[in-house]
């Protein structure tokens, strides 16, 4: 049987998170829940964010070394 | 009781309250990143409430002006904490609004049909970066005014008119009393105009609804945004008020420049001029290009890119979530401005200068070569 939506207004008052239980299933399996949303992007933002990110301040800093004994020796 | 609320929230301005702010229908599967929104509309309200207050002690004008921010350090019963929350909350409404610009680039929000929002959202950046940029003159010390000398020389690079503009921008010949007393006076001004678009970016959402983590129309399954978003987005705005109270009280001059700290100097030019960190990427752009009028073209193309984003976004799929390709490149595009952000406040010498320029070609590549080609790439994979 198809559901039927309920008028929002009609419910707005009556619903109480709390009363409608939605609050018991906030820390259920919360484990799973947070090592998938933490690895869920983590190999894109390791590989395509983070080691850009480093890899370009290593070597502008490297560069500036390298520059710095050039003149030095 | 119920009916004795429900008939008072029936009443025609309280009806509009009711319908945009408790009755409001949201999809059920919001994720806290939805909930910058209304955060960046708290930091507007504390910055206008706080510049009010701020503006009751301090003097426009260049002999004054630093000495009154100095009052009010001192002498003005609360007023470090009024000023720190007003610099500091300037910072906070970039942090704030660039993570909410970065939410709705990820999840497609500026697509069809909530293209009025993504754009009124773009004029608000534009805004609220003039506010920020005149805001940051007003204390008169040294990067204010060599800042506002860098900043508003640009003008001068537009062919035929640019110098009578940066004249007619300066008062004068100079960035002197005349600039100080128009910028302090637009600086009152624009933080309203602010609030004026931030209603219709909010009226314009509301036509349609919020997008959702899933980018798929969520019209059955919603929840009212009273109490369960109200709730959420509560969350949120603790969260932030920690973050915010960190800088106020142990921190405060941290996202600051030492060099303001000194009175306004026309004879003394600082080592180096650094705009304020939430400008450094486009400053980065700015000077990749070693053409003065090049760089300002440069700086308009980084908001026609953005204002023609819904335009030229070709994919039929709006969440990143199952947009593998794209998300590699968004996280691409964060790396380049975080990278674009440490290029501008690095001299200009080798090896930033070539850097910044991989960065903004990778910039404008991503905005109008990638996202334009992306969808057709997708539904060519899709179809084979």
């Amino acid at each position: 049987m198809a559901k039927i939506p309920a008028r929002l207004r009609s419910v707005t008052y009556t619903l109480s998170p709390m009363r409608t239980g939605v609050m018991h299933g906030l820390f259920k399996d919360w484990a799973s829940g947070m090592a998938k949303r933490v690895t869920e992007n983590a190999v894109d933002v390791g590989l395509f964010c983070a080691l850009p990110t480093i890899a370009t301040v290593m070597y502008a800093s490297n560069y500036k070394e390298q520059e710095k004994l050039h003149h030095r020796y | 009781m119920i009916m004795k609320r429900l008939s008072f929230l029936k009443q025609p301005l309280l009806a509009a309250v009711n319908d945009h702010l408790i009755d409001y229908p949201t999809p059920a599967n919001l994720s806290y990143w939805w909930g910058f929104g209304s955060t960046a509309g708290i930091c507007l309200i504390l910055q206008i409430l706080t510049g009010i207050f701020l503006a009751m002690h301090y003097t426009p004008h260049i002999d004054l002006a630093f000495l009154s921010v100095e009052h009010i350090m001192r002498d003005v019963e609360g007023g470090w904490f009024l000023r720190y929350m007003h610099a500091n909350g300037a910072s906070m409404f970039f942090i704030v609004v660039y993570l909410h610009l970065l939410r709705g680039l990820y999840y497609g929000s500026y697509t069809s049909p909530r293209e009025l929002v993504w754009i009124v959202g773009v004029i608000i950046l534009l805004l609220m970066i003039l506010t920020a940029f005149i805001g940051y003159v007003l204390p008169w010390g040294q990067m204010s005014f060599w800042g506002a000398t860098v900043i508003t020389s640009l003008a001068s690079a537009i062919p035929v008119v640019g110098t009578d503009i940066t004249h007619w921008l300066w008062g004068g010949f100079s960035v002197d009393n005349a600039t100080l007393n128009r910028f302090f006076s637009l600086h009152y001004l624009l933080p309203f105009i602010i609030a004026g678009a931030s209603l219709v970016h909010i009226v314009a959402l509301h036509q349609y609804g919020s997008n959702n983590p899933l980018g798929c129309s969520a019209t059955v399954d919603k929840i009212p945004f009273y109490p369960y978003l109200l709730l959420k987005d509560l969350v949120g705005w603790v969260v932030f008020a920690i973050f915010f109270s960190g800088f106020i009280f142990f921190a405060p001059n941290l996202l600051g420049h030492p060099d303001n700290y000194i009175p306004a100097n026309p004879m003394s030019t600082p080592a180096h001029i650094v705009p304020e960190w939430y400008f450094l990427p486009v400053y980065a752009i700015l000077r990749s290009i070693p053409n003065k009028l090049g760089g300002v073209l440069a700086i308009g193309l980084v908001f026609v890119s953005l204002l023609i984003l819904p335009f030229i976004h070709t994919s039929q799929i709006r969440s990143s979530s199952f947009r593998p390709l794209h998300r590699k490149l968004f996280f691409l595009l964060v790396a380049d401005c975080l990278l674009l952000g440490w290029i501008g406040c690095q001299p200009v010498e080798d090896p930033y200068v070539l850097i910044g320029q991989i960065a903004s070609i990778y910039f404008f590549l991503y905005f109008l070569v990638a996202m334009p080609l992306l969808g057709k790439v997708e539904q060519f994979l899709l179809q084979k």
